[in-house]
């Protein structure tokens, strides 16, 4: 199975079609990775992959935020630019709920497993 | 908002065209109108546009034809002078009539602006909705 | 005219960004060049924003590295004069041309905007999948 972060998964800041993401080298036999813990071997660990993709999504967020402002004062260059900045940030709020509960869900299958 | 320039910019086109429509249909109106000689004639209204520099078009003013108009030897009319003449629109029917329909022509093209500005902007509001 | 920055990773999505700035770029001019359609002196403008995106496509190959969207946020589409005829009140405004300019600009956003939200809707169907 994968275990990836949002960083794995190229163009979540865009709209390209979704390629699965790649596993970070991390050690094969062990612990499941934590949370915030030391990962992989070198690789960024899942806990700042989680953090950089909230980052991201926040990001986005924030832009379709202001273009709503600007176009309530009146300030909008182009309706286009709020209609596609609000429908990105919902695709990548729909992406990134959809990878968080997959990995709690893998998260939970490997605490169950027994050791 | 700037994201409605296509609309201001229609807009202006249709005002100064309806203010066109408006000064050719008076002059129109008018164009038997007998004055006589102590007084001007019928002005008529000539409107001139100018293009705006942020986009669409503008009447910069409406002048008026001369005040001195035909002569026009009519010694019947009852305001006819001495020697029969009475001051009659210095302006061809003709003329009128084809500045009406370029007027007229001018107005569609900039309210067939308006609906395609207001298509695009639909567009642009359902974009990303299905 | 910038490339807005969620669009950084994609160049697919910097191009269709692009063009549907240029298309609404195209639709002002087209509405100025109607609402002076009867301005003396008037002479009217056209937006090319095609060759900007044709050579930008042409020297950058396809990568997420947002180099497409640098490229185009820098390079403002080109306003040119309407190569047209000049009537004798030294206005060159082309109704007809306008005319089709107009059907056509319109049709090619509609078709944009659809293209952007396709693509979203590809991520959408990919995320309910998870």
């Amino acid at each position: 199975m994968s275990i990836g972060g949002i960083e794995g998964i190229p163009g979540v800041g865009g709209f390209t079609p979704f390629v699965p993401p790649t596993v970070p080298a991390t050690p094969a036999v062990g612990g499941a990775p934590s949370v915030g813990g030391v990962g992989g071997t070198g690789g960024p660990d899942f806990g700042e992959l989680v953090l950089d993709g909230l980052d991201r999504l926040d990001g986005v967020q924030r832009t379709a935020d202001q273009l709503s402002v600007q176009a309530a004062t009146g300030d909008l260059q182009n309706i286009h630019d709020y209609t596609i900045a609000a429908t990105q940030a919902a695709v990548t709020t729909q992406v990134t709920v959809a990878v968080r509960n997959k990995a709690v869900e893998a998260f939970t299958e490997i605490m169950r497993m027994q050791v | 908002m700037s994201a409605f320039e296509s609309l201001r910019i229609a807009g202006s086109g249709l005002g100064m065209h309806q203010t066109w429509l408006d000064a050719l249909s008076h002059n129109i109106a008018n164009i038997g109108t007998v004055r006589s000689t102590a007084e001007d004639a019928f002005q008529a209204q000539l409107v001139v546009a100018e293009s705006r520099e942020d986009g669409g078009v503008r009447v910069r003013e409406i002048a008026l034809s001369s005040a001195e108009g035909r002569m026009t030897y009519q010694p019947d009319h009852p305001l006819a002078d001495e020697a029969g003449y009475v001051r009659l629109p210095d302006t061809e029917m003709s003329d009128q009539m084809a500045e009406l329909i370029m007027a007229q022509r001018g107005f569609q093209a900039s309210a067939q602006v308006t609906k395609f500005a207001q298509d695009t902007y639909q567009t642009a509001i359902g974009i990303g909705q299905r | 005219m910038s490339v807005p920055s969620y669009a950084v990773s994609d160049s697919v999505s910097a191009v269709l960004s692009y063009a549907l700035d240029g298309l609404s770029l195209r639709q002002n001019t087209i509405a100025d060049n109607l609402a002076n359609l009867d301005t003396p002196g008037f002479r009217a403008t056209a937006v090319d924003f095609e060759s900007v995106l044709r050579s930008a496509i042409g020297s950058n190959a396809p990568a997420g590295d947002g180099a497409m969207a640098r490229q185009l946020g820098g390079a403002a589409p080109l306003t040119e004069d309407a190569n047209t005829p000049v009537g004798e009140n030294g206005n060159n405004v082309d109704l007809r041309k306008e005319s089709l300019a107009a059907m056509q600009s319109q049709f090619m956003y509609q078709m944009v905007a659809r293209a952007v939200t396709d693509r979203f809707d590809l991520v959408k169907t990919v995320a309910g999948a998870m």
